[in-house]
């Protein structure tokens, strides 16, 4: 049972929002406030708890909340956390999945998200979770993160599923403007299928400003927030828990690689 | 203009041999004097291209020795297969011709560097062919880049990938050296280094033979650590299908402070699609030609003797990349590139 859902405005705040009320009614969903009573039926909803100020942060990771969060959270505690995970309900990744066997003997798999957000993390989850639907779990990994300067980072891993085939992930975060994009690529012996959002031509354009027209019309976050309703308020359907629990272990190695010299084995 | 540079092509192992061909006998600043290929099949197809590109006068050995050896060539453009760079670079050296030779300049470090120390004590240019600089979206961005006007580079995200189709000598690994990484990453790496100004200093590398069962490698990933500290990726993979829809590319993001480039050189094309279900879909590039582009820049080096655009140094910091990425595919492990000495 959710009794209200608390929204933390951020570069996905509105979209994120938006969900929550199609599913849940408007009534029962509103922006994060200063002072947020956190009950064990509550989600919060947010992209990144570092952007969070401390003292709010703290109360939301040691609350009784539902914290659902755009990528793993590192030091959840106690707290009931989610990582979100609506690329696997709609979107390119479920158009490519659901073709992978005509690929035949795989080679390689591509993920990279390219975000205006200041958060790597989310980016870093996002495109970790994409390899993983695309490849499947991780054998090894090896990393390196870009943090110099304000407002910028990016990661880029490479390394081996487990049938042997090569990953590859990127991200990045603090992109300039207009800058953001998505790439997934499967490739096998038997074709290859690609996704790259700077190809579709589904876009205005104001004021300098790229904003994209939806290819779906259910949004991914709308779905991601129906199954949460329809779940147990943690567990994803059955049939995405292998994958999910793949793509937490490639992003806790990712995350290990970037201060390892060698790959970092799963 | 300058008195046009003598030239002659040596060894038509690599198909790029055709198009600088072409472009020798375009350009005024080059007077195409001879070609030289020991395969007699290969010699009578670069004797038909003459033929119908008036270039009859050209003279045609079967012995790249009779190149070396005339006194009227001024320069060689080298196109052998990888392993024989080494051997016919020296030689052109050591006959004073200077020498452009096709990427990658060596399959081992100490054949990279010896060529270079060997074209420079005989006082002759030693280019690397890396056509990739000289094509239009790739230059204008380096220019952009050297503006300054998007700020430093933040990150380098480059590939360079083709069909599943190399054959002949370049799965031969004793005459190739290697496969995608050896064929690929040089023109990856060799941009980021030009467009960064830094140098490579670590790399990681996967790499297999995964898309076709051929004796090299043809799938591969790496991340370059450069001293900078920026960090750039490339795919130099040769996995594409055979039927995708163009034959490979070069394509890159650079991202700035202030904004982002972005390329493809094969990006420019018309789209042609036929009602003849016969008939395959189609791209037909149309960009100008970076191959002309880089032959113009070798000649005016030779003539003005500047440096070239991408000289032997560059080619050995190819080299150098490639070795440290082999190495890093069998040991799982981040490791250093070495510097020149």
């Amino acid at each position: 049972m959710i009794a209200r859902v608390l929204v933390h405005p951020g570069p996905s705040g509105i979209v994120r929002r938006a969900a929550y009320e199609k599913v849940l009614g408007t009534d029962r969903v509103e922006w994060l406030p200063d002072n947020p009573d956190l009950a064990d039926e509550v989600v919060v909803d947010l992209d990144d708890p570092d952007a969070l100020p401390a003292d709010i942060r703290r109360r939301v990771l040691t609350s009784d909340a539902l914290v659902v969060t755009g990528a793993p959270l590192a030091d959840s505690g106690s707290v009931r956390s989610l990582a979100a995970w609506p690329d696997l309900l709609a979107g390119p990744l479920v158009a490519i999945r659901a073709d992978l066997d005509s690929l035949g003997k795989r080679t390689m798999a591509k993920a990279v998200v390219v975000t205006e957000s200041q958060s790597l993390g989310p980016a870093a989850w996002r495109a970790v979770l994409g390899l993983v639907a695309l490849g499947g779990g991780l054998r090894r990994i090896a990393a390196r993160v870009e943090p110099r300067g304000p407002g910028f980072s990016a990661i880029f891993g490479v390394g081996r599923f487990r049938d042997d085939s090569i990953a590859y992930v990127e991200a990045m975060a603090g992109a300039p403007s207009g800058a953001g994009l998505r790439i997934y690529e499967a490739l096998g012996r038997g074709g290859i299928r690609e996704f790259d959002s700077r190809r579709s031509i589904n876009r205005v354009v104001k004021g300098g400003v790229e904003t994209r027209l939806p290819a779906t019309q259910d949004e991914p976050y709308a779905q991601f927030v129906a199954s949460l309703c329809r779940g147990d308020g943690t567990g994803p359907p059955p049939a995405l828990a292998p994958t999910l629990a793949d793509a937490h272990a490639a992003y806790a190695a990712l995350l290990r690689a970037c201060e390892s010299e060698r790959a970092v084995a799963l | 203009m300058n008195k046009p540079v003598r030239m002659a092509a040596v060894s038509f192992d690599h198909g790029h041999q055709y198009s600088y061909l072409r472009a020798m006998l375009r350009l005024p600043e080059i007077d195409l004097v001879a070609i030289s290929e020991p395969d007699p099949d290969e010699r009578a197809i670069a004797k038909s291209l003459l033929a119908e590109s008036g270039g009859d006068s050209v003279r045609i050995h079967a012995s790249h020795a009779d190149v070396f050896q005339a006194d009227d060539i001024d320069a060689v453009s080298i196109c052998a297969a990888n392993a024989d760079h080494y051997d016919l670079t020296l030689a052109a050296a050591e006959a004073g011709k200077h020498v452009l030779c096709e990427k990658p300049l060596a399959v081992s470090l100490d054949e990279a560097t010896a060529m270079v120390h060997g074209c420079a004590d005989h006082g002759v240019t030693l280019a690397t062919a890396y056509p990739v600089r000289h094509a239009a979206p790739v230059w204008e961005a380096k220019r952009r880049l050297d503006s300054g006007e998007l700020g430093p580079i933040r990150a380098m995200s480059l590939t360079n990938v083709l069909r599943a189709q190399p054959s002949g000598w370049f799965i031969d690994p004793a005459r190739s050296g290697g496969g995608a990484i050896r064929d690929h990453i040089v023109h990856a790496t060799d941009l980021m280094r030009w467009f960064s100004g830094a140098e490579v200093q670590r790399v990681f590398c996967e790499a297999d033979t995964l898309a076709r069962d051929i004796p090299v490698e043809d799938t591969g990933a790496l991340i370059e650590v450069f001293d900078s500290g920026v960090v750039g990726s490339c795919d130099p993979s040769w996995n594409r299908p055979r039927t995708w829809r163009k034959w490979g590319d070069v394509s890159g993001r650079i991202v700035c402070d202030g904004g982002v480039i972005e390329f493809d050189i094969t990006d420019h094309v018309v789209r042609v699609t036929s009602a003849d279900p016969g008939i395959p879909y189609q791209e037909t590039g149309f960009s100008s030609d970076m191959n002309a582009a880089l032959l113009l820049d070798f000649a005016d080096a030779v003539a003005t003797e500047r440096p070239p655009c991408a000289d032997g140094h560059d080619g050995w910091a190819g080299v150098a990349c490639t070795e440290a990425a082999y190495a890093s595919a069998r040991r799982h492990e981040f490791v250093d590139v070495p510097r020149f000495r």
